[in-house]
């Protein structure tokens, strides 16, 4: 069946148009960590904290932003979206805040590379965390 | 203007239009990240991406180095996009396969010039069928390479040698000197040899190869009207014998309508849109 030239360029729109928007419609993490916890959290005690931080732009500098956090009491669950320079960390409220954490983020963090101290590496840009019902 | 013109040249004006419409958005959108006013780079739309992080998510659920749902969401719509239109990704977004054309267009002109005719025609080097499609087999291993080692890795290890990310990226991360001598190489290539990166390197042009051989949408040739002229043989930036055959279903047809556009006489070559069979 004959059909003209103008549906090329239509079919490029729609579907780069269904990719751009689709792609907000699914989240799935590039890095998970799991932080080792010994005592028990109440569930009503957990919250989440969400920043946008600019210096986490990949696997490698998410892990980096984690490794920050290593010694914070009360960090369960490290989240990173790297495309979206977005993490997510989940907490108990009873040992640690949002302030605490985003102190711990933009500190020095230790470069396994250069086995050195880092300074202002990563500096928190958003707080989008949702509320304690969150 | 516009309406007045001939739907060859409107549709043509349109591709040119459109192909710089992608490459200034690509340019903007590099030059904005370089700045520091966006956090959105341009790896965020190469859906490439998407096809780099597909073993790191289906083996590890979670995405590679810096890609993102957006680069997967992108490499799906392409890949659909291909299943119908074949590679028109290349032919009318790709802003190297955009870049690339409008180098064999300057040289066009160039050989033109020198030789004094108007005929449309090639310039520089013209490997032989044989050749041409044995160095077009050479993406597969860069392709392969790419993918296990961004997957072995978790770094984008493509990133540094890739033409659109060193042209558009302003010198972004994993942009070395090295980055600049592969790229002087490339286009010295695309310069010698049309297409060269296109036609003999683009590990995503290998990628959507067997999704563009199977696309829906061909270029028909009516065999009683053509005049055997082989124009569109020699004005296919792809180098497809498009004389020598009944529908075009060459998976490197990007329906860039070129043959179309020069064809000589009316209603020898034509769009169709095929059903399920071959």
């Amino acid at each position: 069946m004959k059909v003209s030239r103008w549906v090329v360029p239509v079919l490029i729109v729609l579907l780069i148009a269904a990719g751009v928007f689709g792609a907000g419609t699914f989240t799935i993490p590039s890095l998970t960590i799991d932080f080792p916890t010994e005592e028990k959290t109440a569930p009503e005690s957990i919250r989440t904290a969400v920043f946008v931080i600019e210096g986490v732009r990949c696997v490698d500098t998410a892990r980096t932003a984690a490794s920050a956090l290593e010694d914070t009491p009360g960090v369960i669950r490290y989240v990173a979206y790297a495309s979206r320079n977005r993490v997510e960390i989940l907490y108990d409220a009873t040992r640690t805040d949002e302030e605490t954490l985003r102190e711990a983020i933009e500190g020095p963090v230790y470069d396994q590379v250069s086995q050195e101290f880092l300074f202002h590496v990563f500096k928190v840009l958003e707080i989008d965390s949702p509320g304690p019902e969150g | 203007m516009a309406v007045f013109l001939r739907e060859d040249s409107r549709v043509k004006a349109f591709r040119t239009l459109f192909q710089i419409f992608w490459v200034a958005a690509t340019a903007v959108t590099g030059f904005r990240f370089a700045m520091g006013w966006t956090r959105t780079s341009i790896e965020t739309y190469c859906p490439f991406g998407g096809l780099e992080t597909a073993l790191s998510l289906f083996t590890q659920k979670q995405f590679a180095c810096a890609t993102g749902e957006r680069n997967l969401a992108l490499f799906l719509a392409l890949l659909i996009l291909t299943l119908l239109s074949r590679k028109s990704f290349c032919g009318w977004v790709c802003p190297v396969g955009a870049i690339s054309e409008w180098f064999v267009l300057m040289g066009r002109k160039l050989f033109s010039m020198k030789r004094g005719t108007k005929k449309a025609g090639w310039y520089g080097l013209q490997p032989s069928p044989q050749v041409d499609g044995a160095l077009r087999w050479l993406r597969l291993p860069i392709l392969i390479l790419i993918l296990v080692f961004t997957y072995k890795t978790g770094e984008l290890i493509f990133r540094g040698y890739d033409p659109y990310y060193i042209l558009f990226s302003l010198h972004g991360h994993d942009v070395t000197l090295w980055s600049y001598g592969i790229l002087a190489v490339i286009v010295t290539g695309v310069i010698l040899l049309p297409m060269a990166w296109c036609r003999y390197l683009c590990p995503l042009g290998a990628a959507l190869w067997p999704a563009s051989a199977l696309g829906r949408l061909r270029i028909a040739r009516n065999d009683k009207a053509c005049t055997g002229c082989r124009t569109c043989d020699q004005i296919c930036p792809q180098a497809i014998a498009v004389s020598k055959v009944d529908q075009v279903r060459s998976g490197e047809c990007t329906l860039c309508f070129e043959c179309m556009e020069n064809c000589p006489e009316e209603g020898v070559l034509e769009l169709q849109l095929k059903g399920l069979e071959r």
